[in-house]
């Protein structure tokens, strides 16, 4: 196997010191590289010690395309972002599987990167591989702290930003962006959830690690600290993702909305032998928009174009996904009477992709 | 649809120009037609607004449709 590294190279002044890591670090923010914030500079030595740590060939190719500037995601890019995003060398695995996903077929990563609906890029971990990386699963897990979710996610957006060309404005043509374009990574509370890990759900087995990516807005609180049996939470929960302003339910077509229930919650429903599928059920029978939220122009558009925006009858409430296995139910966070949803940005068929991560030691 | 012989122009508003662009050389296809109409076109202009705008637009399209050799 050849070690060699392809990339273009900065070269270093002679008199290296201090400020020539500043002065890196401002030729790849000004070459429009970075997500603004300082990035770790990638070297040759950090990008060779990541692939090494893996056992890969650099010019492995991981994606032949990244849309929209179809740049090659080969390990080696792969692995430049993920050192300049900050991630450790065993994280590598996690985010080559992300990459996977988001260019497995039929999942729409040129609009998600075009488009100008303000979507991340959601990288769901689950399975043993988010306690061996310290992915956090628990409390904040959505928030900062945790090196892993922090940088993982980080390098996802670089990935999209280098070998994708999704720069803001130019080709990122996003309305207001998010802060979920910086990073928006976590993993499955597996210890505190009822029911059977996402991923086994998903037809892996339980020894799998898999990840799980889906373009999606930040998170939206669901506060439920006032429901004591099953029936309040779930009015709660399918109270709270029926806005008519998300892009699920502008275009009912086929895309998955996600639902992350804090362990008190799912706790709560499990305690009177609901399953995740009784979730699911309940929510899609009853997140409906009614009539007289929806705008008059919304339902002129839905009887002139219902492939664009879903099928409408003309008298009933509509739903907020197409199906019911468009909703993904994950357990996750801390303690706390709190859940959260995720919006998806609702392409015509905006489905989750899961797939196994590799491990080095697997031939 | 250029290779398999049907006249094409992709018509973009003005902000879309730079991904319009950026696609266009993702796919080698630097000289692709390209009609550019004047942002918004949209919800929030007046329809008689909107009309003006391609009204105004019409002859660009059609020498782009109609011109398309040169573009080779």
């Amino acid at each position: 196997m050849s070690f060699d590294l392809i990339s273009e190279k900065i070269t270093l002044p002679d008199s290296f010191n201090d400020d020539a890591w500043e002065a890196i670090e401002d030729q790849l923010y000004r070459d429009g590289c970075t997500d603004g914030l300082p990035i770790v500079a990638p070297t040759p030595e950090r990008v060779r010690r990541m692939i090494e740590y893996n056992r890969l060939d650099p010019q492995q190719l991981i994606a032949a395309a990244i849309p929209p500037r179809n740049g090659p995601a080969t390990v080696e890019k792969i692995a430049i972002n993920a050192v300049m995003a900050g991630c450790r060398p065993e994280y590598l695995p996690v985010v080559i599987a992300a990459v996977e996903a988001m260019t497995s077929p039929g999942f729409d990563l040129f609009a998600i990167q075009a488009t100008i609906h303000p979507a991340g890029l959601l990288t769901y971990v689950s399975g043993p591989i988010a306690k061996t990386l310290d992915i956090n699963s628990g409390a904040g897990c959505m928030g900062p702290c945790w090196r892993a979710n922090a940088t993982i996610g980080r390098a996802i957006r670089l990935i999209l930003l280098n070998c994708g060309g999704g720069f803001p404005g130019t080709v990122d043509k996003s309305t207001h962006g998010s802060p979920a374009k910086y990073t928006l990574c976590f993993a499955e509370n597996e210890d505190e959830s009822p029911w059977e890990p996402f991923h086994v759900e998903r037809g892996f087995k339980r020894e799998d690690s898999t990840v799980t990516v889906l373009a999606t807005e930040a998170p939206h609180d669901i506060n439920g600290q006032d429901a004591t049996k099953a029936s309040s939470l779930l009015r709660i929960l399918a109270s709270s993702v029926i806005s008519a302003g998300s892009a699920n339910f502008r275009f009912t077509t086929g895309s998955d909305l996600v639902i992350c229930m804090g362990p008190e919650h799912a706790a709560l429903v499990a305690r009177e032998g609901l399953t995740k599928d009784d979730v699911r059920d309940y929510v899609f029978k009853h997140a409906r928009v009614p009539l007289e939220n929806i705008s008059e122009d919304h339902l002129i558009a839905r009887k002139k174009a219902p492939v664009q925006h879903g099928v409408f009858d003309g008298v009933s409430p509509i739903p907020v996904v197409l199906k019911k296995e468009n909703i993904l139910i994950l357990v996750t966070g801390g303690v706390g009477g709190h859940s959260a949803w995720l919006p998806s940005w609702a392409g015509p068929n905006h489905r989750a992709v899961t797939k196994r991560i590799r491990l080095p030691d697997e031939t | 649809m250029e290779k398999r012989g049907i006249p094409a122009v992709l018509v973009v508003s003005t902000p879309f120009k730079s991904l319009a662009l950026a696609q266009a050389a993702a796919f080698s296809l630097p000289n692709v037609a390209l009609l550019v109409l004047p942002h918004p076109m949209g919800v929030s202009v007046a329809p008689e607004t909107a009309a003006l705008k391609a009204e105004n637009a019409v002859e660009e399209l059609i020498t782009l449709m109609t011109n398309q050799g040169a573009l080779q």
